[in-house]
């Protein structure tokens, strides 16, 4: 709550191209934002391009901000949306045939206490483009598939069929993993 | 998979990563800076790019004037001074010609427009000269006829006299009265108004040519004002005028153009 009054304080300082404010708006919010970008990038050097373009919009198109949500959540979106625009940018093909061998009826939940984030990170960007981003969007971020589809120029269906295999997909490298570090049910 | 485990399975995703702070590089927020100092300028060297387009409206403003001159010029050009020289050249020698034979030393004079005192002399000069031809109407009466050329001023009071001796009674001669049938009645009782009409012309065309000679002047201060109103300032970049032929003469601010140069440096 701190954090937030101090981010929404730095908003007046930003929005009159206050250098200062911008870097500690910067420091305040590059990492967790670069979380952000990290799960939607395919590597570690495109996430941190989005962070960089991300910040830059947000520094740049402040006045668009009208307060309607939380400043923070205001620029979360535009990182995800850096992200959508550039992978929309560098669209790279359609499904791998890998995931069409995935193994769907999987009936095994994980425990992820004692995975580090790096981990699923890592497996994370193993997914193929088009679904790692659909999982992102509607798993992490809480997008409808309407939302989805129209921002991935998608259809609905399409959206919700990504997003199953996306998840199976994740399990069974989670599973491959953690070895015997699950539990079933 | 049920729909209860797949969200399960999200939160739990989430969670994890709600707390997940990566070490951001070092170097980015001044790739970030510095990309914002580029943008900054940007905005700064947009005000040049706007007065850039200063030269695109000169530009625009040059080629309608040009067009303008163009058309002006191609619609005055039949009416040119050109023109009216030549016409006053072939009635002007075959005038002089005829009418002073005996003075060769002022037969050569040009064309050119004297200065108005010498052309109203040349005219009454003229005036002079003629009286010798309208005399003989008027001395048709068989009255004492002077040989050589009179003044107006001498001539009329002898005229005068004339009528008074030949014309005491209202009775007319009968030569009187078929010039007065002709309407000739200017020729009878003055007889040097027909001269006086032919010159009178003569120098009604004259003063014409010299003020279609202005026109041009009208272009000049009509091109100006639209400079003015384009470019506002005590010295203009572009100015028209006139010299005596009345061509068009446009005179280009060098010195000007290139103070705005290194303001825009």
């Amino acid at each position: 709550m701190e954090q937030t009054v101090t981010i929404e304080s730095l908003y007046e300082g930003c929005k009159v191209g206050n250098r200062q404010a911008q870097e500690k708006l910067y420091h305040a919010m590059a990492s967790k934002m670069l979380g952000v970008c990290l799960r939607y990038a395919s590597s570690t050097f495109e996430a941190e391009d989005v962070l960089q373009t991300g910040f830059i919009k947000v520094f740049r198109h402040i006045d668009s901000y009208r307060g309607a949500g939380s400043f923070e959540g205001w620029i979360r979106r535009i990182m995800v949306n850096t992200a959508i625009e550039t992978y929309r940018k560098n669209q790279r093909g359609g499904l791998s045939v890998e995931m069409e061998e995935v193994y769907e009826d999987t009936q095994q939940t994980f425990s992820m206490d004692a995975l580090e984030c790096e981990d699923l990170l890592r497996i994370i960007q193993t997914l193929p483009d088009g679904y790692r981003m659909v999982f992102n969007m509607y798993a992490l971020e809480g997008f409808s598939h309407k939302e989805i589809a129209e921002a991935l120029q998608i259809s609905e269906g399409a959206s919700k069929s990504q997003l199953s295999r996306a998840r199976t997909w994740l399990k069974e490298k989670l599973k491959q993993l953690e070895g015997g570090n699950y539990e079933s049910r | 998979m049920n729909r209860g485990e797949n969200k399960e399975f999200d939160k739990q995703l989430r969670d994890k990563f709600e707390g997940f702070r990566p070490e951001v590089p070092k170097g980015l927020w001044d790739k970030i800076a510095t990309q914002l100092d580029e943008a900054e300028p940007r905005s700064v060297v947009a005000m040049p790019a706007k007065r850039r387009r200063f030269p695109t409206w000169w530009m625009a403003a040059a080629a309608v004037l040009l067009v303008a001159c163009g058309v002006l010029y191609w619609q005055s050009r039949p009416v040119s001074v050109t023109y009216l020289h030549a016409h006053v050249d072939a009635e002007a020698e075959p005038e002089e010609a005829a009418v002073e034979p005996s003075t060769p030393e002022e037969a050569p004079e040009p064309l050119a427009e004297p200065l108005d005192l010498e052309r109203l002399k040349r005219v009454f000069a003229k005036k002079g000269r003629q009286v010798k031809e309208p005399k003989p109407l008027s001395v048709v009466e068989g009255e004492e006829q002077p040989e050589e050329a009179l003044p107006i001023e001498a001539v009329e009071p002898q005229q005068l006299a004339v009528n008074e001796r030949t014309s005491p009674s209202p009775i007319l001669l009968p030569k009187q009265r078929d010039s007065l049938e002709n309407g000739q009645t200017e020729i009878a009782g003055v007889p040097d108004i027909e001269p006086l009409v032919v010159l009178e012309d003569e120098e009604e065309m004259m003063l014409a040519s010299t003020e279609q000679r202005k026109q041009p002047f009208g272009i000049s201060n009509i091109l100006n004002y639209v400079v003015g109103t384009v470019d506002q300032r005590d010295e203009k970049l572009v100015t028209f005028s006139n010299d005596e032929e009345g061509s068009l003469k446009l005179d280009f601010n060098f010195g000007l153009a290139k103070n705005k140069k290194r303001k825009l440096k």
